[in-house]
């Protein structure tokens, strides 16, 4: 698999960091886009709570009505890490970034 | 007279508006002023959570929702914005809201924020409070009325504060409408608009019997016009049939207006055992509405005592009356208050006596001479009332004697016969409603003073 054997090294696919930050203000169209869709919704207070789990790390984003549209778009966010390897929020949003554009293709 | 009584029927409603309006506009200042300060006990007990960067968190606004929801209740409606940043185009969301805000009710909470920044709300400038008055329909949602709204810094950001009332006492009253939109106002047009086609009614009958009386009938020139109009004998026969139609159409209103009395009368009943204590503004409108349904039934009672005073008058000698018992049931009911007066009081009844009249009429004639003989009279006096055949004219008398008292004025017995201006009422009012029944009332001081009274009633025919 490695040399000059000519073959192709079959390798994952480039994960790039992702600014939580940059997602505040983005409607679920925009969220949904960058990071897949939900693995879980749940409602809170009077918006919903979208969230993606990793057995690595947790992401939860808040999306709230906006009043002047009514568009939900994000609010907030929570990104917790699990084991002991455990990535930074960015790292953490880019890998669930990564699992969703594998899923598309 | 119509235009007098509507003129006095509007007279009577602006007042009644004016008074119920100006008390309104006090209970509906104190409750803003009370929403007002509500408003801003619930922003500072809510500051510490916004103020803290936490806000932003999943967690934190979890608990603020939980902490708004225990706030809300009641009929009362918590909305807690956060304000966009003026420079940084960020958005404005609506991070909480109880009752919980659907998507429709978004428009509701702009027009709310729409009017608190009208109102004056500094919501860029991070503090104030205003105090307001919007009624606001949420679609599908009940309508709310949006009483205060207060602005406070908290994480880096303004937040709004928008509390408002779905409360039924309070929707239904008069905070952020017209006046005489509210239902106590409707309740009370509807009050004022059947008193006055009731006296109008009543006014148009009395011109109609009024106008068949000759200009020149003492009637006309009586101390107490308005009754003689009713009660003279020459203002009821000649019109008769017609008067007795206005008398069944103002029997009939009477009647028609005692339905709808008695149905609201009623429908006050549930609201009072649901009426809070605590809720002065519900408790004083249902007492207004409570006294002005009591005034109104004692009008419609005292219009069925006159429909039923017109209705003997307008057929005076329609029935035959067996004098000597009518009086001997009557003097039998004095004997209580005669003897509580130490009066002894003698009945003599000489020959059975029928005569025509109307017991109504024959009673308050009869009464009326006995009360005011008893009145005349002091302890140890004996009162004689005799019923006797009328040998001079026909017909049967009753005989009343008061014995002589030294301080009484020397005319006492004049003005029976006569009406004057200062007649005594009880008398005169007793020998027209003898006259109506084709009688008449005598007066005479015997020589040793005794005052005797005596009614004539002519004889059957």
């Amino acid at each position: 698999m490695q040399g000059g054997t000519g073959e192709t090294t079959l390798r994952p696919p480039a994960r790039i960091d992702i600014d939580p930050e940059g997602l505040v203000g983005r409607s679920e169209a925009q969220l949904e886009l960058a990071l897949g869709k939900a693995h879980r919704r749940e409602p809170i207070a009077s918006g919903v709570n979208w969230i993606y789990d990793r057995t690595d790390c947790r992401a939860s984003f808040l999306l709230l009505p906006e009043v002047s549209s009514g568009e939900r778009r994000v609010f907030g966010y929570e990104i917790t890490s699990r084991g002991g390897e455990a990535p930074s929020a960015p790292a953490c949003l880019g890998r669930i970034a990564g699992d969703a554009q594998s899923r598309r293709s | 007279m119509p235009l007098t009584v509507v003129a006095a029927c509007l007279a009577a409603g602006i007042l009644l508006y004016d008074t119920l309006r100006s008390v309104d506009e006090g209970l509906n200042q104190a409750i803003l002023d009370a929403a007002q300060d509500e408003a801003r006990l619930i922003a500072a007990a809510l500051t510490p959570m916004l103020a803290s960067d936490t806000a932003r968190t999943i967690g934190a606004v979890g608990t603020l929702d939980a902490v708004t929801r225990e706030m809300a209740g009641h009929g009362r409606t918590l909305r807690v914005i956060r304000n966009a940043r003026r420079e940084s185009g960020e958005a404005e969301f609506l991070v909480a809201a109880h009752p919980e805000a659907l998507d429709g009710d978004l428009p509701s909470i702009r027009a709310k924020l729409a009017a608190s920044t009208a109102a004056g709300l500094d919501r860029s400038g991070c503090k104030g409070s205003a105090r307001l008055a919007e009624r606001l329909e949420a679609p599908g949602g009940t309508p709310e009325i949006l009483a205060a709204a207060t602005v406070v810094p908290g994480g880096g950001y303004c937040w709004t504060i928008l509390v408002g009332w779905t409360a039924a006492p309070l929707i239904e009253g008069s905070i952020g409408r017209a006046y005489w939109q509210t239902p106590e106002m409707r309740r009370g047009a509807w009050i004022l608009v059947s008193l006055a086609t009731i006296l109008i009614g009543a006014s148009v009958w009395r011109e109609g019997v009024g106008r068949r009386t000759s200009p020149h009938d003492p009637v006309r020139s009586a101390p107490l016009p308005s009754i003689a109009a009713i009660s003279g004998p020459m203002a009821v026969a000649p019109g008769g049939a017609a008067s007795e139609r206005l008398r069944e159409a103002a029997e009939a209103s009477l009647l028609a207006a005692r339905a709808p009395l008695s149905t609201l009368g009623a429908a006050l009943e549930p609201l009072r055992e649901s009426v809070r204590a605590n809720d002065v503004r519900a408790a004083t409108a249902l007492d207004i509405a409570e006294r002005s349904v009591g005034r109104l039934r004692r009008l419609l009672d005292s219009g069925s005592a006159l429909d039923d005073f017109s209705a003997d008058l307008a057929s005076p000698r329609g029935d035959v009356i067996d004098l000597r018992k009518r009086v001997a049931d009557l003097v039998f009911d004095y004997h209580a208050e005669s003897s509580a007066r130490g009066l002894s009081l003698s009945y003599e009844a000489i020959q059975a006596a029928p005569v025509l009249g109307r017991e109504r009429l024959v009673d308050g004639v009869v009464t009326t001479l006995i009360d005011d003989a008893l009145h005349a009279s002091r302890s140890g006096d004996v009162l004689r009332v005799a019923v006797r055949v009328d040998e001079s004219h026909g017909g049967a008398s009753l005989l009343i004697e008061v014995p002589d008292h030294a301080g009484d004025p020397p005319d006492a017995a004049e003005g029976v016969e006569q009406p004057k201006p200062d007649a005594r009422p009880p008398l005169w009012l007793a020998s027209r409603h003898l006259q109506a029944m084709g009688g008449r009332l005598v007066a005479s001081r015997r020589d040793d003073g005794t005052l005797a009274i005596t009614a004539h009633w002519p004889a059957v025919s």
